[in-house]
């Protein structure tokens, strides 16, 4: 219940916030000076009756302030408007995008989230010996590499020694989909490995240093209960708040590796929207991203505290109280 | 012993990590690797574009044409060699200036069975002619009048004013025709997603998966029985990075690619199992001097400049053999679709071509009212191959102390210059700008009235050059108002002859058509492939 009524405070304070980001959004696009009409017409020749009538249906006529508000309150009912290049309807277009962008965030960040543990608590456990080192100069390479080249390298690869592996056309299956976004995920997985690994293994030292680690050793407990149960467990917080940043930054990160395995997803349709200043679509994804990165970060803070009953949520300072623990554990992790 | 047990730990999960990489993308091997003797023939199609809309109305783009055109037909159309033939008009005539007479065929079936009436006929060309639908062939009914039925199977179209270009329209998307019961039911998502579409061509949709694909199949009840074409199934595929294209191409997943890049071409020449086709197009590539705007508005600055620029060697570093040298015409011998073809490579030597030679441009430079150069700007569209002749052209002007800023802009701020979105008093604002051009129709006039008439300097205009000249307008009005070829023929030549003197464009190149198919097939595109593009006409190699 302590937890519900949470998450509603929190969720209340979102409103102002999106408020005053919806009208950056809109006016900040705004900015290029770009005609809507040369959006909507693109290479083609018009008659000024076309031009007229395109103005009405859009309500360009109207002061941009109107503008905003009539979008803003479309908006506020679940609907973004029609796009200036295919005329389809916003919403329709992000939904179809939303499978592919889903799958990669979400594969992607748990493949890298465990490839990076692994390495980052064996190289803690074996820290300053060759394994250790190997590891370091690994997932550094992996990171240090642009993602859109491994990306093409990948997919070189893929063609050369597995062409019956399909990375064009559409899915029908959920195996297909799993199948053509396994690749991608794997390369955008890259992206977080080398931080990631680097906070795991330095909470890990910090942790198997400490005097619970050096009881629980003196009580016989196995290692692997060590490990995993008591060190990484302690470990794990500045870990979440790493990933739950790189969860939204993937959504926009993946917009080179979806378009080299020809993959329909937000990034494309986000880069290719600011590209042709198709502002309905720029301004919907954009908003969207924007909530998804505030209940990312309500959502971690309830997980904190389910890992680390130290944290209160409830308490009046709650807010001030989670992100000050957060800071002091980031900052373990990095001076360890 | 900690460490044993971690090892332990960390090989179940090495072991599951190694399942995991082997067995899921299994799921994703492609369809078409294992088919047995009786399965269909399926051509698979790369394209870098999603098409905007399957609706006609907004079939005017590249992208479209790999869909809409093999679902959706026109009144007319035409054969590879550009001249007009019938399609779902039996017959047509221009009974005066300003009169067209169509006798629709009868017998058709959309490829849901149902018939093809007279009222879809009139039904599909009002939606074109209306404004506010703002479909992208709009522009070529401003000189309809009235679109009337005039007997059981006629129709007569009434012109406000004779306009040679109103026979070629019809040939193009702003002569497909939909289905009113299946345009009316659909509504708004008509052409879209959502709603699907409805043709009577040799092709249906079967599936749209958007972003990713389209599934077309044969239609069952083409009309056309003497069409015997061998493609049973066509799959587009949108591949939006060019480096993937040749990925698929090289891998088996796609079999025909229109307009590859340079680096791709280079890739496939020689290739075993590919091969390049290639034939002359319409089009061209230009550069547009603003003559509104000083110092372009003196011809002496746009002689000099188009003499500096070394047309023959842009043409030679950025497109090599997929391309032919440019005149002063704006199109190569394929443009030639009137009069006496004889006559016009005559009419194209005898005019005066601004080559490259730097001292002439020199000259021209120093009689003219900036002899000491001046600072001036080119704008392109977002273009790798356009970016390298802007640098050409900024070096070699360089030579005559004129410096060059290359504006690189975004398509749609540049479509907003070049199409006369940004006027300011009267004058286009920009000095010079990189352009293709493909004409609308198969004939001179489709070069000359959107580039030379002075009209469309104005907005949503093409006339890059805001070219105006009133002899150039009265002859362009005046082989309106002719219906004999010969005649029109002359008419242009002499507006040609007015322009070049005056030196408004600078033609680069003559583009080909180029393709990339698999050997198994043959196809050829010809020079209105825009328009007549289809995947009947492509057979199975011997």
């Amino acid at each position: 219940m302590e937890y519900f009524s949470y998450a509603l405070r929190r969720l209340a304070a979102f409103i102002p916030t999106l408020l005053v980001v919806s009208a950056m959004i809109f006016f900040m696009l705004r900015l290029s000076g770009v005609d809507p009409i040369s959006v909507m017409l693109g290479e083609r020749q018009a008659t000024t009756g076309v031009i007229e009538a395109l103005r009405t249906q859009f309500h360009l006529n109207e002061p941009i302030a109107v503008q905003y508000l009539r979008w803003l309150l479309s908006a506020l009912r679940g609907d973004f408007g029609v796009d200036y290049i295919n005329r389809q309807n916003v919403g329709e277009l992000i939904l179809s995008r939303t499978p592919v962008t889903l799958g990669l965030v979400v594969l992607s960040n748990l493949m890298g989230t465990a490839a990076a543990v692994l390495f980052g608590v064996l190289a803690a456990i074996r820290r300053n010996t060759w394994v250790d080192q190997l590891i370091s100069v690994f997932v550094l390479f992996l990171t240090a590499m642009p993602s859109f080249l491994t990306a093409i390298l990948v997919l070189m690869a893929s063609a050369k020694f597995f062409p019956f592996l399909s990375f064009t056309g559409a899915f029908d299956s959920f195996g297909e989909y799993a199948g053509r976004i396994f690749l991608p995920s794997v390369v955008l997985s890259f992206n977080m490995l080398a931080l990631v690994t680097r906070i795991v293994r330095s909470g890990m030292i910090e942790q198997l240093k400490s005097h619970h680690i050096t009881t629980a050793r003196s009580k016989g407990l196995p290692g692997s209960v060590i490990i995993w149960k008591h060190a990484f467990r302690n470990a794990s917080i500045p870990v979440l708040t790493i990933v739950s940043i790189f969860a939204g930054t993937t959504i926009s990160g993946a917009v080179l590796v979806e378009s080299v395995f020809s993959l329909p997803g937000l990034g494309g349709l986000l880069v290719n929207g600011i590209k042709d200043h198709n502002y309905p679509v720029v301004q919907a994804i954009l908003l969207l991203l924007v909530v998804l990165f505030l209940l990312i970060g309500l959502l971690f803070d309830l997980i904190y505290a389910r890992i680390d009953p130290r944290i209160r949520l409830f308490s009046n300072s709650a807010r001030i109280e989670t992100d000050l623990m957060k800071a002091d554990l980031i900052k373990e992790g990095e001076y360890a | 012993m900690g460490n044993v047990r971690f090892k332990k730990m960390a090989l179940y999960l090495a072991v599951l990590a190694i399942i995991a990489a082997v067995s899921i993308p299994l799921g994703g091997v492609s369809s078409h690797a294992a088919q047995g003797d009786a399965a269909p023939v399926e051509l698979v199609v790369a394209l870098t574009l999603e098409p905007r809309s399957l609706d006609p109305a907004y079939n005017y783009e590249f992208a479209s044409y790999h869909v809409v055109n093999h679902i959706n037909e026109g009144l007319l159309y035409y054969t590879p060699d550009s001249r007009l033939a019938n399609g779902l008009a039996e017959s047509w005539e221009q009974a005066d200036a300003t009169t067209y007479v169509y006798r629709i065929r009868q017998g058709v079936r959309f490829s849901d069975g149902s018939p093809l009436t007279v009222e879809d006929v009139l039904f599909s060309l009002e939606r074109i002619k209306d404004p506010a639908l703002a479909a992208d062939t709009n522009w070529m009914y401003s000189s309809v009048d009235t679109i009337k039925q005039t007997g059981e199977w006629e129709i007569t179209v009434k012109l406000n004013k004779p306009d040679a270009n109103w026979k070629y329209v019809l040939a193009t998307s702003a002569g497909e025709i939909v289905s009113k019961k299946f345009v009316e039911a659909a509504g708004d998502s008509f052409g879209k997603p959502g709603g699907g579409t409805l043709g009577t061509g040799p092709y249906k949709l079967d599936k749209w998966v958007p972003g990713s694909q389209f599934v077309l199949s044969r239609n069952e009840h083409y009309w056309n029985k003497k069409e015997n074409f061998p493609i049973d199934k066509v799959t587009v595929n949108i591949i939006p990075d060019m480096n993937s294209v040749g990925l698929a191409l090289e891998s088996g997943q796609a079999d025909f690619f229109i307009r590859p890049s340079k680096e791709i071409l280079a890739q496939f020449e020689g290739s075993k199992k590919f091969k390049i086709v290639t034939s002359p197009s319409l089009g061209n590539a230009v550069v547009s001097f603003n003559t509104k705007k000083s110092p372009f508005d003196d011809a002496n600055v746009r002689k000099a400049v188009a003499s500096a620029i070394d047309s023959a060697g842009i043409r030679k570093s950025q497109v090599g053999e997929y391309a032919a040298d440019a005149g002063a015409l704006p199109f190569g011998e394929k443009g030639y679709t009137i009069g006496d073809f004889e006559d016009w490579k005559k009419f194209n030597a005898s005019l005066p071509l601004y080559s490259y030679d730097m001292e002439k441009a020199k000259r021209y430079l120093a009689q003219s009212s900036v002899p000491k150069g001046f600072s001036t700007s080119i704008i392109l569209r977002p273009n790798q191959s356009h970016n390298n002749i802007a640098q050409i052209i900024q070096a070699s002007l360089k030579e005559l102390n004129i410096g060059v800023e290359v504006r690189q802009l975004t398509a749609s701020e540049y479509y907003g210059y070049v199409y006369g979105g940004k006027i300011t008093n009267g004058i286009r604002d920009y000095d010079m700008s990189i352009n293709l051009w493909i004409p609308d129709f198969p004939d001179p006039i489709g070069h000359l009235i959107p580039q030379y008439y002075s009209t469309n300097a104005g907005a949503g205009g093409s006339n890059f050059a805001a070219y105006s000249n009133p002899k150039v307008d009265a002859l362009c009005d005046e082989q309106s108002l002719s219906a004999d070829d010969n005649e029109r023929s002359k008419l242009i030549q002499r507006a040609f002859a007015i322009a070049a003197e005056e030196s408004p464009y600078k033609y680069l190149f003559y583009d080909n058509n180029t393709i990339i198919i698999n050997k198994k097939f043959d196809y050829a595109l010809s020079p209105v492939w825009i328009f007549n593009f289809s995947y009947k006409d492509i057979k199975l190699a011997e």
